[in-house]
C-alpha cells in the first residue's frame, strides 16, 4: 500500500448566508453546510472518484482541498505536510503541486486571451521566461493533443472538447502531482467525452498523476476510479474500492443512486428500481441525525436515524458506509 | 396503429452572414399513435431544430425551406400562424430543456398552468354557464371559468406528482426544485391533453435520482394518457428507458432508425457503433472505451459525401464524394451507409457487437 498523498480529516466548509442589513443587529446567522465533516485519503497514483447529486458539496470539497476556499474546520495534509495555514510563497509552492481542471470549458478560459497566454500564465507565475516558456507551451499542447498552430487562437475558435484540452494543459503546466478534476467531461458530448477520459488516463500513466475525479455521472466515475467516495449533503455516505461499490453497495443511498442510472438495452428497465421520493433537502437546514433520513426508502427505521448521525463503519476492508442499519 | 406524425424530407436552413447553415437537411420520420420515438444526437446535429420545426417555432434567421410535416392529416408547414396557434399547446405540446428559463419567473406556477387551460378550452368546456341573466352574467361566467381552470390545474399537478398542489400553485418557479419545475412544465404540456408531446432534453439538467423519477413519470404518462412522445436527447440511456423506436441523427441527417433494442444491441451505422463504444459500462472495468476521433463537422461547411466520413473507421473513396441514401435494412430499420452489410459481417466475425449484447444490469 502506498502512502497517502492527500489526507483530510474532519474537513468542514460552511458558507455564511448573505444577510439582510438588519440581521447584523439581530445577530441571526445562517450557514450553508456545504461540507460537513469529511475524512478520507488519496494514495499516490490512484484516482478517487467523488460522486453525489448537485448541491452535495463535492465541488466545494475539491476547492477547499486546493485551498481555493478557506476550510472552516478540519485538517488537510498533502504529502505529510499540513497545508491549512500556508500563506504567500509557501502557498504558491503548493499550487505547483496541486491543480484543478474545471467543468465548464466555456467559462473557465478567458475569452480575450490566446491559448498561449492562458497556458503560459501559471508558468510565468512560477518564474519561467523566454525560450524556455515558449518550448514548454509547445510541449504541453502536444501532450494534450493540440497542435502548434493553435497557440495564437482564442477560446471561441475551439470546440468544447478542444477547449477542455486547453484547460487540461493549463492545469498540467506546472507539473503537478495531484489534480482535482471537477466534472471535466460533464459539458461534453459522448464521443468527445470518451476522448477526454482517455486523454486524462494517458496523462496519468505518463506523468504519475493522482486524481480526485468529481462527477455526477456514475458510469464515467466507475470507469476511471480506483476508489469511490459517495457524498450526500456534505457528508460521506459510503466509500470503498470502485468494484465493490458497484457490485455490493451497502448504503441505501448508494443503492438508490446505482439503481436510478438508465440502463442501455435492458428489457424491463423499471423492474427492481428504487426511485427515491422528493429531492435533496436544503444544505441551509439539513435534517438531524442521518442526513439521508428524509428520502431513505427503508421502512421502520430505528429512532437513531433521526437523532444521531451514523458513524462510518468499515464493513469490508477499505469499504466504509455510514448507516445505522449496518452496525 | 395510425400514423400521427409524418415528416417528409424536412429541411431547416439558417441564412446567416457567413452562408447557409443546414441545421436539418432532409429528414424523414414517422410517429405512430401512442408510440414513443427517441431522437439521439450530439449537440448541433439538428435534433432540437426538428422539434421546433414541428412546433412551427424555428427562430430567425432560420426557415423551413422544404419538406412536409404532416400531423393528423394536415401539413403544418402550410398552416397560417393563426391555425398553428390552435394546434400548438393543444394538440402538440412541447417541454423544453431548461425549466428555469422557460417558466415565467414573475408569474405563479398556478397561473402559468391555468393560462394554457383557459386558452385552449372552449367556453362551455370547462364549466357550464351560470344560467344567471342580466348585468352580472359576464363576470359570473368568467369567475366560474377561472375557478374551473384552477381546479383542473390542481388536478394536473397532482397527476404529475407534485405534493400539496393547492399550496404549490401559489408559489413562484424559483421556489421549486429542478425536478419539481420539470414536473410543472410537464403539467402545463399535458393540461390540454395533447396528442403529441415533444420533450427536448427533458432530463439533461437533472440529477440521476430525479431523472429516474421523471422518466418513471413519462412512462406512466405514455401508458395512462396514450400520448405519443417525441423524446429528444443525447443520452442513449434515457432514450432506451422510455422509447420504443429511436432515430440517430448526425449533422442534420438521420443516419439510422430502428427499435431501441436493435439500435443499442446491434447498431449498423459506424456512428451509432462509435457512440455505443464511447459510453463507459457500469461496473465493467476491463471494458475500454473507444472514442470517435475528430469533431462534429461545421454545419455551414459540410463535406460533399457522407458527413461522417472524416471520422469513420470504415471510410472508402466512394464515401468522400457520394452521399449514401437511407437504405432499408430490415423491418422498420434504415441505415445511411454504403457499406453497412460489410461492416455488420465484419463485426459479427470479430464477435464484437452483433446479436445480444450484455450490458451491466441485465
Amino acid at each position: 500500500m502506498s502512502s497517502p498523498l492527500l489526507e483530510i480529516k474532519g474537513l468542514k466548509k460552511y458558507f455564511l448566508r448573505q444577510q439582510a442589513f438588519w440581521q447584523k443587529w439581530t445577530g441571526k446567522k445562517e450557514y450553508i453546510y456545504a461540507v460537513d465533516g469529511v475524512s478520507f485519503s488519496v494514495n499516490k497514483g490512484e484516482t478517487v472518484g467523488l460522486v453525489g447529486e448537485s448541491g452535495c458539496g463535492k465541488s466545494t470539497l475539491g476547492r477547499t482541498i486546493l485551498r481555493l476556499y478557506e476550510p472552516t474546520a478540519g485538517e488537510i495534509y498533502f504529502d505529510g505536510e499540513k497545508i491549512n495555514d500556508l500563506r504567500g510563497d509557501e502557498l504558491l509552492q503548493l499550487r505547483r503541486r496541486m491543480q484543478i481542471i474545471f467543468q465548464d470549458p466555456f467559462a473557465s478560459l478567458n475569452p480575450r486571451q490566446t491559448v498561449e497566454k492562458i497556458i503560459g500564465l501559471p508558468l510565468k507565475i512560477q518564474g519561467m521566461k523566454g525560450r524556455e516558456l515558449s518550448e514548454r507551451i509547445d510541449e504541453l499542447l502536444e501532450q494534450v493533443g493540440l497542435a502548434r498552430v493553435h497557440r495564437k487562437r482564442f477560446p471561441h475558435q475551439f470546440s468544447g472538447g478542444q477547449r477542455q484540452r486547453v484547460g487540461i494543459a493549463r492545469a498540467l503546466a506546472v507539473n503537478p502531482s495531484f489534480v482535482v478534476a471537477d466534472e471535466p467531461v460533464s459539458a461534453l458530448d459522448v464521443s468527445i467525452q470518451a476522448q477526454i477520459i482517455n486523454l486524462l488516463q494517458e496523462l496519468q500513466e505518463k506523468m504519475g498523476l493522482t486524481y480526485l475525479f468529481i462527477a455526477h455521472d456514475l458510469s464515467v466515475v466507475s470507469y476511471v476510479s480506483d476508489r469511490i467516495v459517495v457524498m450526500y449533503l456534505g457528508q460521506v455516505m459510503e466509500m470503498g474500492p470502485a468494484e465493490e461499490i458497484f457490485s455490493s453497495p451497502q448504503h441505501p443511498y448508494t443503492k438508490a443512486l446505482l439503481s436510478s442510472i438508465p440502463r442501455i438495452g435492458k428489457k424491463n428497465p423499471s423492474t427492481g428500481r428504487i426511485i427515491l421520493e422528493g429531492s435533496v433537502p436544503s444544505p441551509l437546514n439539513p435534517p438531524a441525525g442521518c442526513k439521508f433520513n428524509t428520502r431513505c426508502f427503508i421502512k421502520n427505521k430505528p429512532a437513531a436515524c433521526f437523532h444521531e448521525p451514523p458513524p462510518l463503519i468499515e464493513g469490508a476492508p477499505g469499504h466504509y458506509a455510514a448507516c445505522h442499519l449496518l452496525g | 396503429m395510425a400514423e400521427l406524425l409524418k415528416i417528409k424530407d424536412l429541411q431547416v436552413h439558417f441564412f446567416t452572414d457567413y452562408g447557409v447553415v443546414k441545421a436539418v437537411d432532409g429528414i424523414d420520420l414517422t410517429l405512430q399513435e401512442g408510440e414513443a420515438l427517441g431522437i439521439l444526437g450530439e449537440s448541433g446535429c439538428g435534433k432540437s431544430m426538428t422539434a421546433l420545426a414541428v412546433m412551427g417555432l424555428v427562430p430567425f434567421p432560420g426557415r423551413i425551406t422544404g419538406g412536409e410535416i404532416i400531423f393528423a392529416g394536415r401539413d403544418l408547414c402550410r398552416l397560417t400562424e393563426k391555425e398553428m396557434r390552435r394546434i400548438r399547446g393543444k394538440e402538440i405540446a412541447m417541454i423544453f430543456q431548461d425549466p428555469l428559463t422557460t417558466l415565467n419567473p414573475v408569474l405563479k406556477v398556478g397561473e402559468q398552468i391555468t393560462e394554457a387551460i383557459r386558452l385552449h378550452h372552449e367556453e362551455g368546456d370547462l364549466s357550464p354557464a351560470s344560467g344567471r341573466r342580466g348585468f352580472f352574467r359576464f363576470w359570473e361566467d368568467r369567475r366560474r371559468r377561472e375557478m374551473a381552470a384552477w381546479k383542473k390545474a390542481v388536478e394536473m399537478m397532482e397527476k404529475v406528482g407534485i405534493p400539496s398542489p393547492e399550496l404549490r400553485m401559489e408559489e413562484y418557479p424559483h421556489q421549486f426544485s429542478g425536478g419539481m419545475r420539470q414536473r410543472a412544465m410537464i403539467a402545463i404540456a399535458l393540461s390540454c391533453n395533447p396528442r403529441l408531446l415533444i420533450a427536448d432534453e427533458l432530463t439533461t439538467a437533472l440529477d440521476v435520482t430525479i431523472q429516474a423519477q421523471i422518466l418513471d413519470l413519462m412512462r406512466r404518462i405514455k401508458e395512462d394518457f396514450r400520448t405519443s412522445i417525441l423524446f429528444i436527447s443525447h443520452d442513449l440511456g434515457a432514450i432506451s428507458e422510455l422509447c420504443d423506436r429511436a432515430a440517430v441523427m448526425y449533422a442534420g441527417k438521420i443516419v439510422e432508425t430502428g427499435s431501441v433494442q436493435e439500435i443499442t444491441g446491434a447498431p449498423f451505422h459506424p456512428y451509432t457503433q462509435g457512440i455505443l463504444a464511447s459510453i463507459p459500462r457500469l461496473g465493467e472495468k476491463e471494458y475500454r472505451i473507444k472514442p470517435i476521433p475528430g469533431n462534429v463537422p461545421d454545419l455551414g461547411d459540410l463535406p460533399a459525401g457522407c458527413s461522417f466520413f472524416p471520422r469513420c473507421p470504415y471510410g472508402q473513396a466512394k464515401c468522400k464524394t457520394e452521399l449514401p441514401p437511407l437504405e432499408e435494412a430490415g423491418e422498420g430499420r434504415q441505415v445511411r451507409c454504403f457499406y453497412w452489410r460489410q461492416i455488420r459481417a465484419q463485426r459479427e466475425e470479430e464477435g464484437g457487437i452483433g446479436g445480444e449484447l450484455s450490458f451491466a444490469g441485465d
